[in-house]
């Protein structure tokens, strides 16, 4: 208790509100603790809505994933009383020592979220899923109505510097698990799957993942044979394929371009003998075996035979190792992105100002004002352009008048200046100007991708 | 124009080198920025190729396939043109390396000893010169591409039978699309090929020449033979894979042969010093 409360004291701003987050994760956090503070959707609605519900909270985002809770927030309370609440919400879920728990504050929140879209906190270094349960998070907040133009701002942030971390640095190249290596192995053979037969051998829950892995990319047939017949006619329905008694391999490998075996048996089923015979019948077609059976299920000596090429457990963890490695090394690139973004988001939360909310309302009004006079520049007499000048000048200055003045004084009015200033930013359009990507970053996120690559 | 042939003989080596060290970094590192500019960058160097060839067309009066080095050049304008059509079909890169380090070497050779616009035998401005050399060059041209992949190809298949899974795995394009360019490409350059043998045998005819005792003419027609095996063989018998790759890396070094060594030893009318005198009609 006294762990946090110290924190608290030590780091947060002495006035003004801020953004802070206080979670927990994989890092701070023992598997049990995880365990304990662990929300799924149902979970989070109820949080946000209590969030919503309480005055001093004014905008509110909750991440929750297998490896992470963490709420983002946005509260009119100075000295840490955002950490507060949100140390509430997190002692509220379970008995979560507040040795577990970390709190971040202003641009500390930005980067850590930056870094944390970028999947560099990620167990999976780069993975993309995590992406798209960002955007999520910020979704079901949009949702429950206790999300704002501060936190949009902020997770719009988090959504480019992950975007632009996997499309300049290769923190999201190459397989880094077992199964999609598979994929990738029979890809880098085959340039359309669409067009070829898979032949899964075993219906275990390894053959599982990689023949879902394969019918979810679109394979032309998918053959699963297994020695209980059940358990093979369950998985292919499942997955689209269809059913095969394991006595009938050697047809099937007449047939298969690509098979996977992920069996159980002792010995190799797919003998030197049994794949000449199956390749003699299959004329010059490539044959692909990817083995992630232990032990093997396809006798080395397979691989000796012209056009058939067999890879093993052993093979397909070793580029997965080498991908992992990979993806470390650019970690130092992703940092420097992730500086990028916070110090951007850092010069907009700097015009977050009552004067330069007003300076840029006046010079768009009178940049629009002056573009549609230089229209009708040489088409009507020079007396009406003058005459226009100043009725267009008028119309600014009375449309503008209002929202000014409000500006100055969203106490009075019992608002909150921050948001206030974020809305009238956002509802003007105020940040477009210097920068035309950012109108996918305020409200909407732009759509996640197939979150397939990263895996 | 003369001196803008000049300038862009110096100009198309150079900017296919700035090319080329953009598809090597895109090969290595995977660069970004090299990812951005490799490609931009060779659609520049094939539009200024093109623009060399249209020049010197004009400047010559006659098509500019007339000696070994012009036809280099050419050659090396259809793996270009071919690369990118290959890039935007299939969306990769990764064989730019290798591809348009064979370009880069044949424009460098082409304007190392590419001479100034010369006097060339009237004979060689006849439309039936044009029709021959233009058919062989663009079936020399797909045999360039069909090595190159073919090339590739097998280094690709190398790496795939040992598991290693090198920089040639992350970046090459699939076994199967290899092969497939290998092929094809080997297809064109053969329809092309047999198009030069019959034009260059009914023109030779009318010119009363002897092209069957013509050394250059034997090797070509060696030539033919192996890529009609190697296509046959594909397509007929349903070849596929290495051995096929080979033929085309046959008929490729037989094609060499035929372009630098038989017209260097062998005395025959093909080379065009010696045609002077001996073309009566």
């Amino acid at each position: 208790m006294a762990r946090t409360e110290d924190l608290i004291q030590a780091q947060a701003p002495r006035s003004g509100p801020v953004i802070t987050l206080i979670g927990v994760n994989h890092r701070s956090a023992s598997l049990n603790q995880l365990e304990q503070a662990a929300l799924d959707e149902e979970g989070v609605r109820r949080a946000l809505q209590a969030m919503a519900e309480d005055a001093r909270v004014a905008e509110a985002v909750i991440v929750a994933t297998c490896n992470r809770t963490e709420a983002y927030l946005f509260a009119h309370e100075p000295e840490g009383g955002a950490a507060r609440i949100g140390r509430e919400l997190i002692r509220s879920l379970g008995e979560v020592d507040d040795g577990s728990i970390y709190v971040k504050f202003g641009r500390d929140v930005v980067s850590h979220l930056c870094r944390l879209a970028a999947g560099v906190d990620s167990l999976m270094v780069g993975e993309v899923q995590i992406l798209g349960q960002v955007k999520q998070a910020h979704a079901l907040a949009v949702e429950q109505h206790v999300a704002g133009p501060v936190l949009g701002k902020l997770f719009g942030t988090a959504f480019r510097a992950g975007k632009r971390a996997r499309t300049e640095t290769q923190i999201g190249q190459g397989p880094v698990s077992v199964s999609y290596a598979a994929l990738g192995l029979a890809q880098k053979i085959f340039s359309d799957l669409r067009e070829h037969t898979v032949l899964m051998v075993g219906a275990g829950q390894a053959a599982a993942i990689a023949a879902r892995h394969f019918a979810e990319t679109g394979v032309g047939d998918l053959i699963i044979a297994n020695r209980t017949p059940e358990t093979a006619a369950m998985l292919a329905s499942a997955l689209g394929g269809r059913p095969l008694p394991l006595d009938q391999l050697g047809e099937a490998l007449a047939i298969a371009d690509i098979v996977i075996t992920a069996t159980a048996a002792p010995e190799p089923i797919v003998t030197r003998d049994l794949a000449a015979a199956a390749k003699a019948r299959r004329g010059n077609r490539p044959l692909v075996f990817i083995d992630i059976a232990m032990p093997r299920n396809v006798d080395l000596r397979v691989n000796e035979l012209e056009g058939v090429f067999v890879h093993d457990m052993s093979s397909l963890e070793s580029m997965v190792k080498k991908n992992f490695e990979r993806r470390r090394r650019e970690i130092p690139r992703v940092e420097a992105i992730v500086a990028q973004e916070v110090e951007r988001h850092e010069r907009w939360e700097k015009t977050l100002t009552v004067a330069s909310t007003i300076r840029d309302l006046r010079e768009q009004g009178e940049a629009i004002r002056k573009r549609e006079i230089a229209g009708w520049q040489g088409k009507i007499p020079p007396a009406e352009l003058e005459r226009l000048d100043l009725i267009t000048r008028a119309i600014i200055n009375k449309l503008l008048h209002l929202p000014t003045t409000r500006i100055r004084r969203p106490r009075e009015e019992g608002g909150d200046p921050i948001t206030l200033l974020a809305a009238v930013r956002e509802l003007f359009g105020l940040d477009q100007s210097d920068d035309p990507d950012d109108s996918r970053s305020r409200g909407a996120l732009p759509d996640e991708d197939d979150g397939r690559r990263g895996q | 124009m003369q001196a803008l042939l000049d300038l862009l003989r110096i100009i198309l080596p150079v900017s296919y080198a700035l090319v080329l060290m953009n598809y090597i970094g895109l090969f290595l590192r995977d660069d970004p920025l090299a990812r951005r500019l490799a490609t931009r960058g060779l659609v520049v160097a094939v539009s200024l190729h093109a623009l060399s060839l249209v020049a010197r067309t004009i400047a010559l009066h006659r098509h500019p396939i007339a000696n070994p080095l012009e036809s280099l050049t050419v050659i090396a304008f259809a793996l270009a043109v071919v690369h990118l059509a290959v890039e935007a079909a299939h969306k990769t890169q990764g064989a730019g390396a290798f591809v348009i380090a064979v370009v880069f070497v044949f424009q460098l050779i082409s304007s190392a000893f590419m001479r100034s616009v010369e006097v060339v035998n009237p004979i060689l401005r006849s439309p039936w010169f044009g029709l021959h050399t233009g058919s062989a060059i663009l079936g020399y041209s797909g045999f360039a591409v069909s090595a190159s992949y073919g090339l590739l190809f097998l280094l690709l298949y190398r790496e795939l039978k040992s598991s290693r899974f090198g920089r040639l795995y992350e970046r090459l394009p699939s076994l199967d699309l290899l092969a497939r360019m290998t092929i094809r490409a080997a297809g064109v350059g053969l329809v092309f090929l047999s198009m030069a043998i019959v034009v260059g045998i009914v023109w030779s005819s009318r010119l009363v020449i002897d092209a069957w005792h013509d050394p250059k003419f034997i090797v070509t027609v060696l030539l033919w033979f192996v890529y009609a095996l190697c296509v046959g063989a594909h397509y007929v018998l349903g070849w596929s894979g290495r051995r096929v790759v080979y033929f085309s890396l046959i008929g490729f070094t037989i094609m060499i042969f035929s372009m630098a060594a038989v017209n260097l030893i062998f005395p025959s009318f093909h080379s065009f010093a010696s045609l002077n005198g001996r073309v009566s009609g």
